[in-house]
């Protein structure tokens, strides 16, 4: 469960947390009429069934997959109106990792340090959903559900992503030529990937030995361990870390890094 | 004194001291003024990052800002109003940490107290007695949630890492690493000297705020027997939080020392950051 996280609180060791496709979880939750940080679902992969007990408006953003609703299809980025007993079926995705489901009024558990995002490396936070839970919904937002004259469909892309790389502070541990590789190959992401990092496999990037005194970093950090094969910090990050950030993935990229598949190709570029 | 303010992105700033003492004291001035648009100042060894909305306060107003923030005036600041009791806030949106030092209890039996001492040259009870009557201060907090890592003038050890971490280090457990202290506030793996463990409730979500141990805290550990299981903590702070007027014992020569800086200006702390190193994953 996720919602636009906790920021504010790195002075206390907490990270920010949060939706990691946040266009996605604003996107639904718009379309159902929520405000944008409502708490909704992140299904890695899909294979998800749910069964509504009363009426309900909701919608599916972010991956693209097999999408059900009492065993007819529907339209991913649209609100969806479900009849009590209706079920929910999303099937494994097929452009994307991650569906976020949002439904009308948002997902309404306890609160904790002013978000219902689970922070998966501290371990707090709404404990992972398991099969059997019931959700509880909140009542409804005050917008009425929008009249669209159009589906808007984002399927993220098939093949290489590209994201764009703005300087991180410590870009001076590594030389013109040795920086070669992180614009110029094509990056694969590795399937020991989670919330807290985006690992890269790909040809080694050089850099100057040592580390750097515990510093603290922001979501989309890349960090270059003494291996040279960067990892792109995400949204449960620790919020120190000692390895060199020599760039961060700009806000607008990650998103479409919050999507890419175990293996699929990056490219970087400079903002 | 050289300030470095290096990019992190559209919407932060990481800004490079020269010391521990100089991020504390830099920290201390950036959180007595900060403008509106600030989101979070996280301060770290050596460095603070300043995290801003783009939108309420461009990235150069906030290096401009930073520029202009007067070190030697924040010290001036906090070192005026520990006479009354109250201090400037140091975490954006946090209350001002009370002056009196928390009160860690400890039972010293950690697994790595008599081999360190022996490293070190000393006795454990001489290491123990160093520190206990040390004045800690909260640095800044890393690793996890509400892991303050903690300094102090009186402390003049410094304690290599284990070379291999341990996979599982208890709740509780407080270490040594560097010229830091610190103590788990929930199992995790880590690679600081155990010297002992306690039954503060280092972290609790109920409590505002979640960190016992908030960045600017002064604190002291006091030696027990034994403490309750960590995991049977979280019954609220009172029994831990309290005045260095508490204490019964006549203080030790080390605690006399403490005792005239653990409020002191920041400025007046050294600078042991030079064996901090690793990742997130090394506390």
């Amino acid at each position: 469960m996720q919602d636009l996280g906790r920021p504010g609180l790195g002075h206390l060791g907490v990270t920010s947390s949060g939706a990691l496709d946040r266009g996605a979880l604003a996107l639904a939750n718009r379309l159902v009429g929520n405000p944008d940080g409502a708490a909704g679902l992140e299904l890695v992969g899909g294979g998800f069934r749910a069964r509504f007990t009363g009426t309900t408006w909701f919608a599916v953003a972010g991956a693209w997959g097999d999408l059900r609703l009492d065993g007819r299809r529907f339209a991913p980025y649209t609100a969806v109106r479900a009849t009590a007993g209706g079920v929910l079926e999303i099937g494994a995705a097929d452009r994307g990792i991650r569906f976020v489901l949002a439904v009308r009024g948002g997902l309404d558990v306890p609160a904790v340090l002013g978000s219902r995002s689970r922070d998966t490396l501290a371990g707090f936070g709404p404990a992972p959903v398991a099969a059997g839970e019931a959700l509880p919904i909140g009542g409804e937002p005050e917008a009425s559900v929008p009249v669209l004259d159009r589906e808007a469909a984002y399927p993220p892309p098939a093949d290489d992503v590209t994201l764009v790389l703005l300087p991180g502070p410590r870009a001076d541990w590594c030389d013109d030529p040795s920086l070669a590789p992180l614009f110029e190959r094509v990056w694969r992401l590795a399937p020991d990937s989670d919330r807290v990092g985006a690992r890269l496999a790909g040809t080694p990037v050089a850099r100057r030995d040592g580390e750097v005194p515990s510093e603290a970093t922001v979501p989309g950090a890349v960090q270059l361990p003494p291996s040279g094969l960067p990892t792109i910090l995400l949204a449960d990050r620790p919020v120190t870390g000692g390895y060199p950030v020599i760039a961060v993935v700009a806000p607008s990229s990650l998103d479409a890094l919050a999507q890419v598949r175990p293996g699929q190709g990056m490219r970087f570029r400079h903002a | 004194m050289t300030r470095r303010i290096l990019p992190s992105g559209p919407a932060a700033l990481l800004v490079e001291c020269d010391s521990l003492e100089e991020v504390l004291a830099l920290h201390d001035a950036l959180a007595a003024t900060a403008p509106a648009g600030l989101v979070e100042l996280v301060p770290a060894a050596r460095t603070v990052l300043v995290v801003v909305d783009p939108a309420r306060l461009p990235l150069e107003s906030a290096a401009a800002w930073v520029r202009r923030a007067d070190v030697s005036r924040a010290a001036d600041v906090s070192r005026a109003t520990d006479v009354s009791g109250a201090r400037e806030p140091v975490g954006v949106g946090s209350t001002p940490p009370p002056t009196q030092p928390v009160v860690v209890p400890v039972a010293y039996d950690g697994d790595d107290l008599l081999a360190l001492a022996a490293s070190l040259d000393v006795s454990p009870e001489a290491l123990v007695a160093a520190h206990t009557g040390a004045g800690w201060r909260v640095a800044f907090i890393g690793f996890a949630p509400g892991f303050a890592y903690l300094v102090s003038d009186d402390w003049h050890f410094d304690v290599p890492r284990l070379s291999s971490p341990r996979t599982r280090v208890p709740a509780g457990s407080v270490g040594l690493a560097g010229g830091f202290s610190g103590a788990y506030p929930r199992e995790s793996p880590g690679g600081w000297q155990l010297i002992g463990r306690t039954d503060a409730p280092l972290w609790n979500l109920d409590a505002d705020p979640p960190a016992l141990l908030a960045p600017g805290r002064a604190v002291r550990f006091e030696a027990v027997r034994a403490v309750a299981s960590a995991a049977a903590t979280a019954s609220g702070r009172s029994g831990t939080v309290r005045g260095d007027s508490d204490r019964a014992e006549p203080p030790t020569r080390e605690q006399e020392g403490a005792a005239s800086s653990s409020n002191g200006p920041a400025r007046s702390r050294s600078c042991k950051t030079s064996a901090v190193r690793g990742s997130g994953t090394s506390g």
